[in-house]
C-alpha cells in the first residue's frame, strides 16, 4: 500500500452536499478494498488563475489515502465521468516526502505504514564494504 | 585582431546565499499553498532561477515541480499578461 493524494476541482455551482457525497463515496471504495483514508481537506470557493472549463471559480478538495493499483482504477473510474468535477489528480506521497509540509498534514498515521513500504536509500551499506576491502588489502 | 581580456573584469559582487530550506527545518512547500510558492515566481509566472533564488540544487529541483503541479491545478498562473 502506498500514500496518495487526490487532488479534486469541483464546479462552483455544485451544492456542498454533492460534494460530501463524492468524497464519502470515494473513501468507502477505498476502505473496501482494504485501502485506508488519512485526511480530507476541502476548502472554500476558490478564484482559478485561469479558467478551467470556461469557470473562473471552483471548489478544492483533498483525499489522502494509502491504495494500490486497483484502487488508482477505480477512483479513475468514479471521477472521470462525473460532471461536477472539473479536474483531478493523483500524486504519490513517497517522493514529496522531503517536503515536511506534506508529512505535516498527515498526522504520524502514515509513517508507521510507509516505513515499511518506502524504499529506504541507505548509504551506510559501502562503508563496510570498503573496510573489508582494506582489511584484505593490509594483511 | 583578438581583443585582449582584462585580467579585472567589473562584476558586480554576488553575495552567498543561503539554501532557505537547509537551514530551515521548518521552512517547507507544497504544490496547495499560493503564499509560500509566490516568492519563487517573477511577475509574469516564471520560475525563478537558483542563482538569484538561493536554493541548493536540491531544493530548487523539489521548487520548480511544485510550481510546474501547481499550475495544473490553477494555484498559480502559467503566464502572466501585464494588463
Amino acid at each position: 500500500m502506498r500514500g496518495y493524494e487526490l487532488c479534486l476541482i469541483f464546479h462552483p455551482e455544485t451544492s456542498e452536499s454533492d460534494i460530501d457525497n463524492i468524497i464519502n463515496s470515494l473513501s468507502e471504495l477505498i476502505t473496501s478494498h482494504k485501502g485506508s483514508v488519512l485526511k480530507t481537506e476541502k476548502w472554500e470557493k476558490k478564484n482559478f488563475q485561469y479558467q478551467i472549463k470556461k469557470q473562473s471559480k471552483g471548489y478544492y478538495c483533498f483525499l489522502y489515502y494509502m491504495g494500490n493499483n486497483e484502487i488508482l482504477n477505480e477512483i479513475e473510474r468514479i471521477v472521470k465521468f462525473n460532471e461536477s468535477v472539473l479536474r483531478y489528480n493523483n500524486y504519490s506521497l513517497q517522493k514529496n516526502f522531503a517536503f515536511k509540509e506534506t508529512a505535516r498534514t498527515l498526522e504520524n498515521k502514515e509513517t508507521e505504514q510507509s516505513a515499511s513500504d518506502k524504499p529506504e536509500k541507505t548509504i551506510e551499506s559501502t562503508p563496510v564494504e570498503k573496510s573489508t576491502d582494506t582489511a584484505a588489502t593490509n594483511e | 585582431m583578438r581583443r585582449k581580456r582584462f585580467p579585472m573584469k567589473k562584476r558586480i559582487a554576488f553575495k552567498k546565499k543561503i539554501c532557505r530550506f537547509c537551514s530551515d527545518d521548518t521552512f517547507s512547500l507544497s504544490y496547495r499553498d499560493f503564499n509560500a510558492l509566490r516568492y519563487f515566481i517573477s511577475e509574469r509566472g516564471k520560475i525563478i532561477p537558483r542563482r538569484i533564488s538561493g536554493n541548493c540544487a536540491k531544493h530548487q529541483r523539489f521548487v520548480a515541480k511544485a510550481i510546474k503541479r501547481a499550475r495544473v491545478v490553477s494555484i498559480v498562473p502559467f503566464t502572466v499578461t501585464s494588463a
